[in-house]
């Protein structure tokens, strides 16, 4: 970072997810200084909050825990979490980008990530981190592996009893803050914003979330994870262990009626891996997944698939159309059979899982001249011979920004766009 | 009066001015932290009899299943339910100690 008008670095990444963090450990070994900006109060993005991966069945955390723990105590990178980009504008060949910092209520600087104040507050709040089954408290760390191990406050849902104030050992705790507008230059940037997955409530078809047991995919990702709401795959309606499990694909995706009409990409294989985690979790349990078509496109895919398969994961090809609340808790799914025989089939179910299709994790409009696709993602202009180049000078696209995509692709891209990004700095040299 | 104390005064007007300036988001908010004790004593005073599941935790309070496995999975976080062993297709559960006074953050809770 070299000082001016502006804190200046080499490179900025907007996005501390999986391909933010490659991107940034690429450009920073190349002695490139990086700010990483973050909007959520921890790096990791998504995966971080993954159980395993597919194929190799590796555990998500172990994987992501180092990058973030590498990025962050990088000499060369600045992570900036809770910030968000306000906009990103072209000056003197830099690239300007003005950035709010949201306020935590809780000085990073003095907070030593003891949790004296959660264990105090009074309030409980649904958990988002733990999709939202289990509580905590309105301030809190947001999750174990979370970097930084700095607490914050969500004031919608604080009383400002004092309690945390006079709990923290350090007097971090500062109901005064407000955010705080910055602005950083930089040579080049790197767009890795990654996706959001559509909301369980917009498909009037599957219960727009009121129907108990019907789960998101990355729900499912937190009753698999060890340090999850439960420790164990329950209900949430009850709390018993399910006996028979189905994953409805392409639940949003490929579908003109929710506006999603490409694939999502990772749906079958995150659906087969989390079958096979469950066969390993619930060996008694009956698992089913209706499906349009299987797309295991990548490496080792195919065999991953054929190895759910012999596990006894029962694939029906079909597409559900309803599903409606049954008796204590179970699901009812009418579908439309594709087998032999075909026809509009009705079968019950303890729990559900919607393999949701990706959104675009940030919308440019209005903050930068970045252009969008049809599907909402960042715009590459050369797909095929430059997939990470954008229709800006020096800011350049990886991972799911540009596009639903796996972890492997995520991180290939990152590689890409890193070189990419520096070869601009060295052409501007 | 004392250094401390000239210190501190500010601070307590600046926080009743939060406060004023807040009031109705705290009154809601502290209407539900009230319900979430009542849950929470409610489903203490079912433990202290024994250990329940959730199913049974729900006929002892009143409260919906759904709530109960919520309330049961948050104080397990924090210590102060435990899991038991397993009834048929569910757990039991049972009090443990409140962690109140931990001071070192446990990686693997």
């Amino acid at each position: 970072m070299s000082s001016g008008p502006h804190p200046r670095f080499d490179v900025l990444v907007l996005g501390g997810g999986i391909a933010g963090l490659e991107a940034a450990l690429n450009l920073a070994e190349q002695n490139f200084s990086v700010a990483v900006v973050e909007k959520d109060a921890t790096i990791g993005g998504k995966m971080i909050r993954l159980s395993k991966v597919f194929p190799t069945l590796d555990c998500s955390s172990c994987i992501t825990t180092p990058k973030m723990a590498a990025a962050s105590h990088h000499p060369n990178i600045t992570i900036l979490t809770y910030c968000e980009l306000q906009t990103l504008t072209r000056q003197n060949g830099d690239l300007l980008a003005m950035i709010i910092q949201k306020p935590r209520y809780v000085s990073e600087e003095k907070c030593i990530g003891c949790r004296q104040c959660e264990y105090e507050c009074p309030v409980l709040v649904p958990d988002a981190e733990q999709g939202g089954f289990a509580g905590r408290k309105a301030i809190r760390i947001p999750f174990s592996n979370a970097i930084p191990q700095k607490a914050l406050i969500d004031p919608e849902n604080c009383i400002l009893c004092g309690r945390c104030a006079k709990a923290c050992p350090t007097q971090a705790v500062n109901y005064y803050e407000q955010p705080e507008e910055f602005t950083l230059a930089a040579g080049a940037a790197v767009i890795a914003t990654g996706f959001e997955m559509l909301p369980l409530e917009d498909k009037v078809q599957y219960g727009q979330a009121q129907i108990p047991n019907v789960i998101t995919a990355l729900q499912m990702e937190r009753l698999l994870a060890p340090h999850g709401p439960y420790n164990r795959v329950l209900r949430p309606y009850d709390g018993k262990e399910p006996d028979n499990i189905a994953f409805i694909q392409c639940a949003g995706s490929r579908d003109q009626s929710m506006g999603v009409e490409y694939c999502s990409r990772v749906c079958c294989m995150y659906a087969v891996k989390q079958a096979m985690l469950l066969s390993g979790a619930l060996p008694l349990a009956d698992l089913t997944v209706y499906y349009m078509d299987i797309r295991a496109f990548g490496k080792g895919y195919e065999q991953f698939f054929q190895t759910a398969q012999a596990m006894g994961v029962n694939f029906i090809k079909g597409k559900a159309a309803y599903l409606d609340p049954g008796e204590d808790g179970a699901v009812k799914v009418r579908y439309e059979s594709q087998e032999a025989g075909g026809g509009v089939r009705l079968a019950e179910h303890d729990l559900v899982v919607l393999s949701l299709g990706l959104l675009p994790g940030w919308n440019p409009e209005g903050r930068c001249a970045l252009s969008t696709g049809g599907d909402n993602f960042i715009k590459t202009v050369k797909p095929k011979t430059a997939p990470t180049l954008t229709g800006l000078e020096g800011v350049f696209v990886a991972g799911a920004a540009a596009g639903p995509k796996d972890i492997v692709d995520s991180i290939a891209e990152a590689g890409a766009a890193a070189m990419e990004a520096s070869r601009h700095l060295f052409s501007k040299q | 009066m004392s250094e401390k104390a000239v210190q501190k005064e500010p601070g307590k007007e600046a926080l009743k001015t939060l406060k004023a300036a807040r009031k109705e988001q705290i009154a809601a908010v502290t209407g539900r932290m009230k319900e979430q004790g009542r849950a929470v004593q409610a489903i203490k005073e079912a433990l202290a009899g024994g250990e329940l599941t959730v199913p049974e935790l729900a006929a002892a309070t009143g409260l919906p299943p759904t709530e109960v496995l919520w309330y049961v999975a948050t104080l397990k976080k924090y210590g102060e339910i435990l899991e038991g062993p397993k009834a048929g297709s569910y757990y039991r559960y049972r009090l443990g100690q409140p962690v109140a006074q931990k001071t070192e953050h446990d990686p693997g809770d």
